[in-house]
């Protein structure tokens, strides 16, 4: 139930970084892998 | 079957996927040339299915083997990496990834509304032969799409005519049983990995393969962000 959400999330995320300015900056990407590792994590734990 | 036997067969085999499927992306690339297939069709179908090759094949192998969670772990899971690690890697790598409004219109939406479909479906029970002919047809309409983008490019640069030679025929079918053989090995692997450490399959489908799959392109954008080819990372992201 998380994996898809995650995935409409981060989606809509870089198209609106993206739509902004055109651009992806650091501080935007380090968001991404932020929130990448939060999911990671949250759902190996919610599975165990 | 140890633990560490299991690792070092899907380390070798996820190596082993990659390169078979670049070897025979390379090859088929250079039949159909030969062949005369138009070079819109080959660089677009390449370009957007040809990098996801070991992704698909490993799904593919998981499903057809009984074991489907697995399949759709790799496929969910390769998408949010592709999204939020790698594109993410690449912006803290660079300058910034950068983009126009065309690019996000096109690949964003269609790859927006593929998730939608996809979920809408799960939501009313099993994924079925219907959801993969809506997909396929979405798919087909994103291709149209892009060969009509690219046909403008193409007519301006006239890639010289090779011919097929029995060499490059034996390679792309040894490319083509490598990516099969080492993707069952993969699969195997991998639902051994799950056993042993008592973890499910959709877990390593959507960590260990889903990233394991997505290392070439991994490389490529970071490669690409180191020489500040910024737009590439975004462009090697198949949608």
């Amino acid at each position: 139930m998380l994996d898809a959400p995650v995935l409409i999330g981060v989606t809509l995320a870089v198209m609106y970084f993206m739509w902004t300015d055109m651009e992806l900056r650091r501080v935007e990407g380090a968001a991404l892998i932020t929130v990448y590792v939060l999911y990671a994590v949250i759902r190996i734990t919610l599975t165990r | 079957m140890s633990i560490i036997i299991l690792l070092l067969l899907f380390a070798v085999s996820l190596i082993g996927v990659i390169k078979s499927a670049d070897i025979f992306v390379d090859r088929i690339v250079d039949i159909g040339r030969a062949l005369g297939i138009s070079q819109i069709i080959l660089g677009v179908t390449v370009a957007a299915a040809g990098t996801s090759l070991p992704e698909f094949g490993s799904a593919v192998i998981s499903v057809l083997t009984g074991n489907p969670d697995l399949g759709v772990g790799v496929v969910i899971g390769s998408n949010i990496w592709n999204i939020a690690g790698i594109i993410g890697i690449s912006a803290i790598l660079s300058c910034a990834v950068t983009t126009n409004r065309d690019e996000i219109r096109r690949d964003g939406l269609f790859g927006l509304l593929s998730i939608l479909i996809l979920t809408l479906f799960m939501f009313m029970g099993p994924v079925g032969p219907l959801t993969g002919l809506v997909l396929i047809a979405l798919y087909g309409v994103y291709l149209w799409i892009l060969i009509k983008k690219q046909r403008g490019y193409y007519s301006s640069h006239l890639m010289d005519h090779g011919e097929v030679d029995v060499k490059t025929v034996i390679y792309a079918i040894t490319g083509f049983l490598g990516l099969v053989v080492f993707c069952r090995i993969l699969v195997y692997s991998a639902v051994g990995i799950a056993e042993v450490m008592n973890v499910p399959e959709m877990i390593i489908g959507l960590f260990a393969l889903a990233i394991g799959t997505s290392l070439a392109e991994l490389v490529v954008a970071v490669n690409s962000a180191m020489k500040h080819m910024c737009s590439l990372s975004l462009g090697d992201r198949p949608w």
